[in-house]
């Protein structure tokens, strides 16, 4: 059994569709169901579950009166990149007003 | 519940974050038993879904929809902090889902053949990122491309690595099965 008739039938078994006459037939379609049957969902405790939705919600009130994280780094992110383009501006300005000034300087006097 | 119907409570949750107890509700049985399986344990499995939501609650309002669902997103942080747990410990995997045997084996609700036992033990000899892989697809259902691109690979390139991760299991639970008899 090659990969995509493999994952093709792992699919087939995930959806509960019967596959035992090939299991039978293939050792891998047979790992896939004991997969199956041993990696369930589970429920975890309801004190836990209660608790930490309880917290989530202070902390998210406690959030919304100061500025979110997520926020903050995208101002810092927009400072940088804004003092980023002020700095090219300011390089590309310098390199413009050096060149005028050399194209518009008086021709140096011949000496000799 | 549809993706549209997620992608619609995330939007809302990023605007007014107390909805963020609805999308909380919707998926915490989804990170615990991600990070339960990673684990090992009640304890760890908890103390990571906690953090696992805050890091959630906290960078919502820089979530951007790329297609994906956004449990997808959730396990990607879930995933992050499970290796930074085994980093920080030390711990090898294997320990980890030897406890994972040993906890729910005490639970009356499942009793453990030796078969599930043995398989739970060749699961902890895989790397992570194949454990990883199997937790996506056995536990979460996930298609192929959508694992891909959780996990940075094509389509084909999961189906590969299924393919030679249920191989590799089949080898160990022979071998295993041989050493009994």
């Amino acid at each position: 059994m090659d990969e995509n008739e493999l994952a093709e039938y792992v699919d087939r078994l995930l959806r509960g569709e019967s596959i035992e006459s090939l299991e039978a037939k293939d050792e891998l379609l047979k790992v896939a169901q004991q997969l199956r049957n041993a990696l369930r969902p589970l429920t975890p405790p309801p004190e836990f579950r209660q608790s930490l939705k309880e917290r989530l919600l202070a902390y998210s009130e406690d959030d919304r009166a100061s500025a979110p994280v997520g926020s903050t780094t995208c101002h810092m992110r927009e400072i940088v990149v804004g003092a980023a383009v002020l700095s090219l501006a300011g390089a590309a300005l310098l390199f413009w007003r050096n060149r005028t000034s050399i194209d518009t300087a008086p021709p140096t006097p011949n000496v000799a | 519940m549809s993706e549209s119907d997620d992608n619609a409570l995330v939007r809302r949750a990023q605007i007014d974050r107390a909805a963020f107890g609805e999308l909380y509700e919707r998926y915490l049985t989804r990170v615990y038993t991600y990070v339960y399986y990673r684990t090992g344990n009640v304890h760890d499995a908890e103390d990571l879904t906690e953090r696992v939501f805050f890091q959630a609650l906290t960078y919502l309002p820089s979530y951007k929809e790329r297609g994906l669902p956004f449990s997808a997103w959730l396990l990607t942080i879930a995933h992050n902090l499970v290796a930074n747990w085994h980093r920080d410990r030390r711990r090898h995997p294997v320990l980890c889902l030897d406890d994972v045997v040993s906890a729910r084996s005490l639970s009356a609700e499942m009793e453990e053949s030796e078969e599930r036992e043995m398989l739970r033990k060749a699961i902890a000899g895989l790397p992570r990122e194949r454990q990883h892989l199997l937790l996506l697809k056995f536990v979460e259902e996930m298609p192929n491309a959508e694992i891909g691109r959780v996990m940075n690979r094509s389509e084909g390139a999961v189906k590969a690595l299924l393919h030679r991760t249920l191989r590799s299991l089949a080898v160990t639970l022979r071998a295993r099965e041989n050493g009994r008899e």
